[in-house]
């Protein structure tokens, strides 16, 4: 009777142990940040030269009429994670994706293109932002086009890095603060 | 004997296990995409000896750039060393937004601070907020505060599956520093919208969109000079699997109860 009794809570025992290591394993899962595809393997390749003709609509996703709504979100969501990560990116290739997707048929994926295209930080992206912007109907996604390219047209803060010599008053002042401090601290 | 004192200690420890993996479900970490502009002095005045003239410089900010002032931070890639045991942000890293409230640091003015996280899909993660345990020093490169306090939201939720969606309005304060003259601090405001699935394993499927503007800047330096940031976005999406009753997220926030009232 004893063994029965310690067999069935040993049985119990790893049945919950089982139970919560893939609960555990599960939820790590879904907390992750999502997992993009490779870039390189869904990356069509272009030339170095960033075309300034409107792009033609993007291959990807394939969103058609037969996909349900959760499947055509979930391709909204891939592209648009794929859409992030080419931003982060500096070649042709991912500016190129960027660009075409600016005419995809999908208004949450061209947006995401706009701003995909912002954070790149390639002037070569203005010319096709001013294009595209010529051929679109939509008011609102006219503006966020021309404001992407007047965003593109600045420098970044790196490009200005350079440290400029500073006026007479402003030495005079760090100086003044610099006697301050020193009266203050003696050490 | 002995043997049922062991099958006894392996179901305590399984049930504790089981225990723990409920508790780390966690709200999804958001994608984060971050751009503005911050305008500043960058030259000194042009006297062309009958007018004297000063010009604002004004730069954008995004996500990329952001790591690469990181990156070029002697403080920051010293700390970097520290925490991750590599000097720099590998390139292709991006932001992520953890809403979730276990960071080292307590804002005055908003409670717990959310953290900003740089990562990358290689495994690399660096939180802006933390400890420095070989400097023995906290260290505060960013972070992303949802106001505590002014969050008010609206929702629709299924009384049976309690499913449905949320949209909530919230103050927030952006905080960016390379601790080498470039700093952006800003408040503005913005929307968390929800989606959450049925309850299922105590659990609910959960998509959340974040878009947050700070329009105007408060305490701002580019290169150690006075600055002004305008339209600093944060914005992004994740999905994920979250605990249930959290579901209005507004209200579980709300009685959090984080500033002790």
């Amino acid at each position: 009777m004893r063994p029965k009794f310690i067999f069935a809570l040993l049985l119990l025992a790893f049945l919950v142990l089982g139970a919560a290591l893939f609960l555990k394993q599960h939820l790590e899962n879904t907390a992750a940040p999502p997992a993009g595809p490779e870039i390189a393997a869904s990356a069509p390749v272009a030339s170095n030269v960033v075309a300034i003709i409107v792009p033609p609509p993007a291959p990807a996703p394939a969103v058609t009429n037969v996909l349900t709504p959760e499947q055509r979100q979930a391709a909204i969501d891939a592209e648009t994670d794929r859409l992030q990560q080419w931003s982060m990116n500096d070649d042709p290739a991912s500016l190129s994706n960027i660009l075409a997707d600016l005419t995809n048929p999908e208004k949450e994926i061209r947006d995401a293109a706009i701003e995909a295209t912002k954070q790149f930080g390639s002037t070569n992206a203005i010319p096709t932002l001013k294009a595209v912007a010529a051929n679109t109907t939509d008011p609102e996604e006219q503006i966020a086009l021309l404001q992407a390219a007047n965003f593109l047209s600045l420098p970044a803060i790196s490009d200005s890095s350079v440290q400029l010599p500073k006026t007479p008053e402003q030495i005079q002042a760090a100086t003044q603060k610099q006697e301050q401090r020193q009266k203050q601290n003696p050490k | 004997m002995k043997l049922t004192k062991f099958a006894f200690i392996a179901v305590v420890a399984a049930v504790a296990l089981a225990y723990n993996a409920k508790a780390q479900v966690s709200f999804p970490l958001v994608n984060l995409t971050i751009s503005g502009t911050v305008s500043y002095n960058a030259a000194s005045p042009v006297d062309n000896g009958t007018t004297t003239k000063l010009a604002l410089t004004k730069v954008s900010v995004t996500t990329k750039w952001l790591i690469n002032l990181l990156n070029a931070s002697p403080t920051v890639t010293s700390t970097l060393m520290d925490v991750t045991g590599t000097n720099q942000i590998p390139a292709g890293s991006y932001f992520v937004y953890d809403l979730n409230t276990n960071n080292v640091f307590d804002d005055p003015n908003f409670g717990e601070v959310m953290s900003l996280i740089v990562t990358n899909k290689n495994g690399f993660s660096f939180t802006l907020v933390g400890y420095d345990s070989v400097a023995t020093t906290n260290y505060d490169y960013g972070f992303l505060n949802i106001d505590q306090v002014n969050l008010i939201g609206s929702y629709s939720q299924n009384d049976s599956t309690r499913a449905g969606s949320e949209s909530d309005l919230t103050g927030i304060e952006f905080y960016f520093s390379d601790g080498n003259g470039n700093q952006l601090d800003d408040f503005g405001n913005g929307s968390l919208t929800w989606s959450f699935g049925k309850v299922s394993g105590g659990v609910q499927k959960t998509t959340l969109s974040v878009n947050f503007t700070a329009p105007n800047g408060f305490s701002d330096t580019v290169n150690n000079n006075a600055a002004i940031a305008q339209n600093v976005k944060c914005s992004g999406k994740a999905t994920g699997n979250v605990a249930s009753g959290v579901f209005p997220f507004y209200l579980w926030w709300l009685e959090l109860d984080i500033f002790g009232y």
